[in-house]
């Protein structure tokens, strides 16, 4: 039976890691052997010299001793040539640990594209670069390395994240679960999507609760008691949640209730609360800001994220014995994490998306086809008998 | 628009000749290439030193040894007291250099396990079994990525700082980047020296892969001489360093040098532009870099730019375009931003099996049951729910973008398959 990626990837992983633990033991073996037995030369002849050369009682070196120094000597040369013989032996070893790495990873990242994307050469692509990493880590609570990577790269101001220590602190707050910072910003600056982002952390923070067990029970009391409830509209899910609560962690796989706990929520709500500090000139802007009605379904987190998706994807097909052309009309061969933003029509006749050349055409019965398909149906077949062949 | 046919991205994985399954760990192939790399030089500098170490010692201990043997008699201290203290010295050179050696090779080693079980702590977290963590280990893994691409940037401080704030220290080789860091900008403020120290610490690796570095470094000292003036002491330069390194594999290199010291300067300008070009320690530099990641193998293309090129082609539609238009603050599409189109413009599109309509009032998503989709006059597609809110009297309804009411019976239904 083919093996999954993920038991693949960790096979490989644990084969180098043998390989390399089995090396590290004939290094430490050398380590606790040899080199102690060449410190205990060195010791021997510290104190043979003490013995022998350092005493005022006499001048000269007794037959004994030269023969205990001859002895030594022997040791010591026999000892460093036995080292030297001996580390030449892992050659092997560490040679095939490079093949290993060589065989089992592969260099050359697989890619759909026909032209690698330069974000360190060009100084303009370079600069974006940046911006989106400053972004990232403005976003993600590390803003010493986005302060850091403003120092050193000039990053635009145009860029510059407003109020980087309040970021900074929602941020990290929200990943530890509590809410308060949160909730402060939301009540003094009052965005467009204030109601709905409160209710969401408040929903957030009483499901931790309920996972959390009674440490986190305190602090969730003391913010609902602070803050006015955000689901004064919505009393369906105020009555849910209080059945959680009153259900307690049995409501995690409760179907009445297992909808509330999403675990990916802290980070999207993070996400969400940093594009309130983002300028509209940071191109993560776009990618915070669409979360906005039904933010909890419908986040773009980044881009990053489905691109490693899209990778591993993409490989996984490419080692299920995908050979033909990688490109399929400058289509890529993936689409499970297809998330535009822009309506697409794939023609049903041909599998191809419509384009300004092939724009989608409405049949006189109503369904939509792609021109190329109408000119190829009408040039050979009708899609069906009685349909007319106009459109 | 026409496709160039795929090459394989350099590999034979998965195609005829396939060796190997290919998977998504090629994004992480510098983060064990290059302790690899390093446990191998470390092992073959290693190797010379216990060598010479092991030689000394013999050395040592055969003086020591032809003044002791057969001895019958007491002799004077003096006599044996030189050629002892210099086996002790040796056996105590041999002990630090085989102590040196063992850490330096434990550390790679340990660092190789060490970045095993990282990763495989990585890939046993997936969405379903450990929903906490999968964000954790996202973010882990993309700051690792990003790391990677700061250091090939050469922002050192920026990645160090990643490094520590995400606990990346034992996963990222900063230290090698940092020594290629200060080469290049050694090599653009003319100094050649951190450059020829480096290729003489990894020679026998650079010797494997037929690279030129060391002569091209070493030629610039030489040019420097010559545009001084100074030829004989470039003469003397190239009989030093440049023949024994470039003798046998690059004679071509010898003979161009050997030429620009030989003929008068404005003769060699002429002959020799590249010699004596303005720019020449700046390409240096960039040679030396391009050589620098073939040693260690790094990838053309780093991880970071990879994944940016899969998110941006996963959102990207046949309809984007450079959108100059509609101000920055009411893009919905990252693909259509004009600073992010460049980057986006050479990439494919999303692969869509099936149709996805937005409305063209409200952006909602069209269907066959909440939100039916109907052709407006206009050519636009305008869903069910904002046509209830588009209802005028008497059957009209309002077309928002021709501006003007129509009649019910001129929408028409549509069906996407």
């Amino acid at each position: 039976m083919r093996k999954s990626q993920h038991e693949r990837i960790k096979l490989k992983l644990k084969t180098l890691e043998a390989k390399t633990t089995l090396l590290q033991t004939e290094f430490e073996k050398i380590e606790g052997n040899s080199l102690q037995y060449l410190k205990q030369i060195e010791e021997r002849l510290y104190k043979m010299r003490d013995a022998l050369f350092l005493t005022k009682e006499r001048d000269t070196v007794s037959v004994t001793g030269q023969i205990i120094m001859e002895n030594i000597a022997g040791k010591a040369m026999q000892l460093t040539k036995d080292i030297a013989e001996k580390h030449r032996t892992f050659h092997l070893p560490v040679v095939r640990i490079g093949r290993c790495v060589e065989r089992q990873f592969d260099k050359e990242i697989l890619t759909p594209f026909y032209g690698p994307l330069d974000l360190e050469k060009r100084k303009k692509r370079r600069t974006l670069g940046y911006s989106m990493i400053y972004d990232y880590a403005m976003c993600t609570g590390l803003s010493s390395v986005g302060e850091m990577l403003k120092k050193y790269t000039k990053v635009e101001p145009k860029y510059y994240v407003e109020e980087p220590e309040i970021l900074q602190r929602i941020v990290v707050d929200l990943r530890e679960g509590d809410i308060g910072s949160s909730l402060d910003y939301l009540e003094t600056y009052q965005p467009a999507d204030e109601r709905i982002l409160r209710r969401s952390l408040q929903t957030q923070m009483i499901t931790d609760c309920i996972e959390l067990g009674l440490d986190s029970y305190d602090r969730t009391v003391r913010q609902l008691k602070r803050f006015k409830s955000p689901f004064g509209d919505d009393k369906q899910r105020a009555t849910r949640l209080v059945g959680a609560l009153l259900v307690g962690k049995g409501a995690m796989e409760d179907d009445r209730y297992k909808h509330l706990f999403d675990y990916t929520s802290r980070e999207k709500l993070a996400k969400k609360m940093a594009s309130f500090f983002i300028p509209y000139e940071a191109p993560f802007k776009t990618t915070l800001v669409l979360n906005i009605e039904p933010f909890i379904l419908k986040t773009i987190l980044f881009r990053l994220k489905y691109g490693f998706r899209g990778m591993t994807e993409f490989t996984e097909l490419y080692c299920m014995g995908y050979e033909s052309p990688c490109l399929l009309d400058c289509e890529l061969p993936v689409d499970s994490f297809f998330f535009g933003n822009h309506s697409v029509f794939a023609c049903p006749i041909l599998k191809e998306q419509c384009t300004s050349i092939n724009p989608p055409m409405r049949l006189a019965c109503g369904h939509v086809i792609s021109k190329d398909a109408i000119t190829r149906l009408s040039t050979n077949y009708r899609l069906n008998r009685n349909m007319p062949r106009r459109v | 628009m026409s496709v160039p046919e795929f090459s394989g991205a350099g590999t034979t994985i998965g195609g005829k000749n396939s060796r190997k399954n290919t998977d998504v760990l090629s994004l992480d192939y510098c983060t064990f290439r290059i302790p690899c790399e390093e446990l191998r030089v470390k092992f073959k500098n290693g190797q010379k030193d216990l060598d010479k170490a092991a030689a000394n010692v013999a050395r040592a201990a055969e003086l020591l040894t032809k003044k002791t043997s057969g001895a019958n008699q007491p002799v004077p201290q003096e006599t044996l007291r030189k050629n002892f203290d210099f086996l002790l010295n040796q056996v105590q050179e041999a002990r630090k250099a085989l102590e040196n050696i063992l850490e330096g090779e434990i550390g790679e080693t340990s660092k190789i396990i060490q970045r095993c079980e990282r990763l495989h702590e990585e890939f046993e977290v997936d969405e379903k079994t450990h929903p906490r963590q999968q964000d954790k280990m996202e973010r882990q893994k993309f700051a690792r990525y990003i790391c990677w691409h700061l250091l090939r940037c050469g922002m050192i401080e920026p990645a160090r700082e990643l490094a520590k704030q995400m606990n990346l220290e034992s996963l990222i080789d900063i230290s090698v980047f940092e020594k290629i860091y200060e080469v290049e900008q050694a090599l653009h403020a003319h100094d050649t020296k951190p450059c020829i120290e480096w290729c003489q610490y990894h020679q026998s690796r650079l010797r494997q892969i037929k690279s030129r570095m060391e002569v091209v470094a070493r030629q610039q000292e030489i040019i420097t001489l010559i545009e001084q003036g100074n030829i004989p002491e470039a003469v003397a330069y190239v009989k030093k360093y440049l023949v024994p390194i470039a003798k046998a594999n690059f004679s071509d290199d010898l003979r161009k040098t050997m030429g620009a010291i030989a003929m008068p300067l404005v003769e060699s300008r002429v002959r020799n532009p590249d010699f004596h070009d303005e720019k020449r320690y700046e390409k240096c530099a960039e040679f030396f870099i391009k050589e620098a990641y073939r040693l260690y193998q790094i990838p053309d293309v780093s991880a970071l730019s990879v994944i940016v090129q899969m998110g941006l082609s996963a959102q990207k539609t046949p309809i984007c375009e450079p959108d100059h238009k509609t101000p920055l603050s009411e893009q919905t599409c990252v693909v259509c931003r004009p600073d992010v189109w460049p980057l986006a413009e050479g990439l494919p599109y999303a692969h869509v099996d099936n149709a996805r309509i937005l409305c063209s009032f409200n952006g909602t998503v069209c269907n066959d049951d909440e939100n039916i989709p109907y052709l407006f006059p206009s050519g636009h597609v305008i869903g069910l729910q904002a046509i209830n809110t588009l209802k005028r009297d008497d059957n009209k309804i309002w077309d928002p973008i021709m501006k003007k009411e129509i009649e019910e019976t001129e929408i028409l239904r549509l069906y996407f398959m």
